[in-house]
């Protein structure tokens, strides 16, 4: 085969695989059928915090989301939003890098395990540091009330601190962050 | 004439149309407490399904051809059919007195319809108090009790009844007064304390979102006063006297019923001379970035420097956790602290924040440990055994426990260093005063010493990382500090 039957063979394939994918997204687009329609999607309207523009607090944001019927989704659901940021005039605490590896529950505490990004990417003081924990702490309590506590993991592991202020090898509780 | 017509026309199409406006919503959960809007139909208050399922946790499924909402919680659910006075709940019908409405692309419901339904589904409360335009989520539960004040010429002692112990924070106001914040606290309904009379002219309870204020304000003269976190039973002492130099009434002072602690630790020092300055951050750790690029770790040494040749010159022996640009882990800053026999540690930082609005400063003190388990444990074991004999039995656990303990002995000493250097902070920085606040710092954990944290100023605010850039300024915060520890020293070798 020559270099330039090659490079058709080639052409031909790209083509059609770009072909298969819009089918295939199409696919995904097109409405329901009529029996899943009668199934409306579930939404949990959850309340996030985000930091206020002089760092004094928290400030509330609902938003809905649509609810799993897997709990553990549903936590991981809620965070995402947080990381995602506030579409009002709350300021984003998380490091944008940040990413929700799992979550789980063990009794009446919820372990979060973040990706490495939300120490490395940290840059605040105690304040940032502060408002932070207590959004997380705040958030997920809030949308789940048999949650009492916050455990924060980082790469699957206990850590001491996030940002070097706070200690957070202990479980969180949200009154002792508000 | 015409104007006073139109005016009534107006106000009239309102009251049909439903008038928006903010109330509070108070959780009785802990949430914190936040702004909502309501709508107003015919002096009715109603609120959108949305935010009814927000506030008590359900789960909202939106019927896509409209017309019914339906929240659910486990196998429980309330059908919400828009212009009917008939909702479902499961299978059962019931009648309802405000048809609901739509509002919007959400569902509005009179407040008084979905409260007892509400409450007969889910068991959830949603309470509208009419008077103070509020919603009360849950059932309240006070967790301030009751304020015992006891007023004698020469001070005045408040006892604030808790349960559980709360974080509190203090801010001086202007007008000789300050305010305690306690975190998180719902005063009591039946709260009433006698009025004191002498020095102290006023002492008043607020409630708001960030909890229960208690604001004292005095006859004459600017406050001075010192708190007292309290165990078993849980409160805060506040004791108040006016300030008079060389008269510190504060330092003779212990609150009754402290939780025992090691004998050993209490009575190791009798006077303070060595401090440990802990300048945060530095080497890899580079702590906040400043707005235009001064990197914190840099202005805490600097800063610390600064610090030692002032505490030196006051004759006091420092400790520098770190005098180079190199990592130290946090473990490490704490050691030093506990094996040099240090009296006091104070942590060096500059404050960041993504906004770049943020500004002031603040001091903070270590959180006891409340841990209501292990508070427990703590009391009993001190009760039955020699508390030195566990610790030398080396059973990790207990010796945790009683080493947390022991921190908290320290708690009302950090507290009030803190308050000094943040008086002596605001007499001379000129920036706002944010207070002097309480959290579980992971450099104060463990640490069996007096201690606080100092976030001076904001570098990620422009004008104050231009401040913290300043030899002057530099100097002014750091003789405000040498000050504050110059009058706890007075205080702790009486």
């Amino acid at each position: 085969m020559g270099t330039g039957k090659k490079v058709v063979l080639v052409c031909i394939l790209v083509a059609l695989g770009a072909v298969a994918a819009w089918l295939g997204l199409t696919k995904v687009k097109q409405p329901a059928k009529p029996g899943e329609a009668a199934r409306p999607e579930s939404l949990m309207t959850v309340t996030l915090y985000f930091g206020s523009a002089d760092g004094s607090g928290l400030v509330p944001e609902a938003r809905d989301i649509q609810a799993s019927r897997a709990r553990l989704e549903s936590v991981k659901r809620v965070l995402e939003a947080i990381l995602a940021g506030p579409a009002g005039n709350g300021v984003a605490l998380i490091p944008p890098a940040a990413k929700v590896r799992g979550v789980y529950i063990d009794g009446k505490t919820a372990y979060i395990d973040f990706s490495r990004e939300i120490v490395d990417g940290f840059e605040g003081g105690s304040t940032g540091e502060y408002l932070l924990v207590a959004s997380i702490v705040q958030t997920v309590c809030g949308a789940f009330p048999d949650v009492q506590a916050v455990a924060i993991l980082v790469g699957g592991e206990e850590i001491d601190t996030i940002g070097g202020h706070l200690d957070v090898s202990r479980p969180l509780y949200p009154k002792d962050w508000r | 004439m015409a104007r006073g017509v139109l005016a009534s026309v107006m106000l009239c199409l309102l009251a049909r149309a439903g008038i928006a406006g903010n109330v509070v919503v108070v959780y009785s959960d802990g949430r914190p407490s936040e702004k909502i809007s309501i709508v107003e139909k015919d002096g009715k208050p109603f609120l959108a399904v949305s935010e009814i399922a927000r506030l008590l946790r359900l789960e909202r499924t939106v019927d896509p051809r409209g017309g019914k909402v339906t929240l659910r919680s486990q196998d429980r659910s309330v059908d919400i059919v828009v212009g009917g006075t008939v909702w479902m709940v499961g299978a059962e019908a019931v009648n309802i007195e405000d048809a609901a409405s739509t509002e919007g692309d959400d569902v509005v419901v009179s407040l008084s319809s979905a409260e007892s339904v509400l409450a007969q589904t889910f068991g959830k409360t949603l309470r509208w108090d009419g008077e103070r335009r509020r919603l009360i989520v849950g059932l309240p539960a006070p967790n301030v009790i009751d304020i015992a004040v006891e007023s004698a010429p020469e001070r005045v002692i408040a006892t604030i009844k808790t349960v559980g112990v709360l974080r509190y924070e203090l801010l001086p106001l202007a007008g000789n007064k300050f305010q305690l914040t306690l975190r998180g606290g719902v005063f009591s309904k039946q709260l009433g304390f006698a009025a004191p009379g002498g020095l102290v002219e006023a002492i008043e309870a607020r409630q708001d979102a960030e909890g229960a204020k208690v604001v004292v304000t005095m006859a004459a003269g600017p406050p001075a006063y010192r708190v007292f976190p309290q165990w078993n039973p849980d409160g805060i002492v506040v004791k108040v006297w006016i300030r008079v130099q060389e008269e510190i009434p504060g330092a003779e002072f212990r609150p009754p019923k402290q939780l025992a602690v090691d004998q050993r630790f209490s009575q190791e020092r009798a006077t303070l001379d060595v401090v440990v300055v802990d300048p945060g951050h530095g080497g890899t750790n580079r702590g906040s970035l400043g707005a235009t690029g001064f990197l914190e770790k840099e202005f805490n040494l600097q800063l610390a420097r600064r610090l030692r040749q002032a505490l030196v010159a006051q004759g006091m022996e420092v400790i520098m956790t770190r005098n180079d640009d190199i990592t130290v882990p946090i473990e490490t800053r704490t050691e030093v602290a506990n094996s040099t026999g240090a009296d006091l540690f104070i942590s060096l930082h500059a404050n960041g924040f993504a906004s770049k609005s943020a500004r002031g400063f603040e001091v903070y003190f270590l959180s006891p440990a409340v841990d209501e388990e292990a508070r427990f444990v703590a009391a009993t074991e001190n009760a039955a055994i020699e508390p030195a004999a566990i610790i030398s039995e080396a059973n990790d656990e207990v010796a945790f426990i009683l080493w947390d303990t022991a921190q908290n002995e320290f708690v009302a000493e950090s507290s009030y260093l803190a308050q000094l250097v943040n008086e002596e902070l605001a007499r001379v920085l000129g920036i706002p005063n944010r207070g002097v606040k309480q959290a579980d710092f992971s450099v104060l954990t463990g640490a069996y010493l007096p201690g606080i944290l100092v976030e001076t100023a904001f570098i990620t605010n422009p004008q104050e990382e231009a401040m913290l850039r300043d030899e002057v300024f530099q100097d002014k915060v750091v003789s405000a500090i040498a000050a504050a520890v110059s009058r706890f020293k007075q205080e702790y070798n009486r």
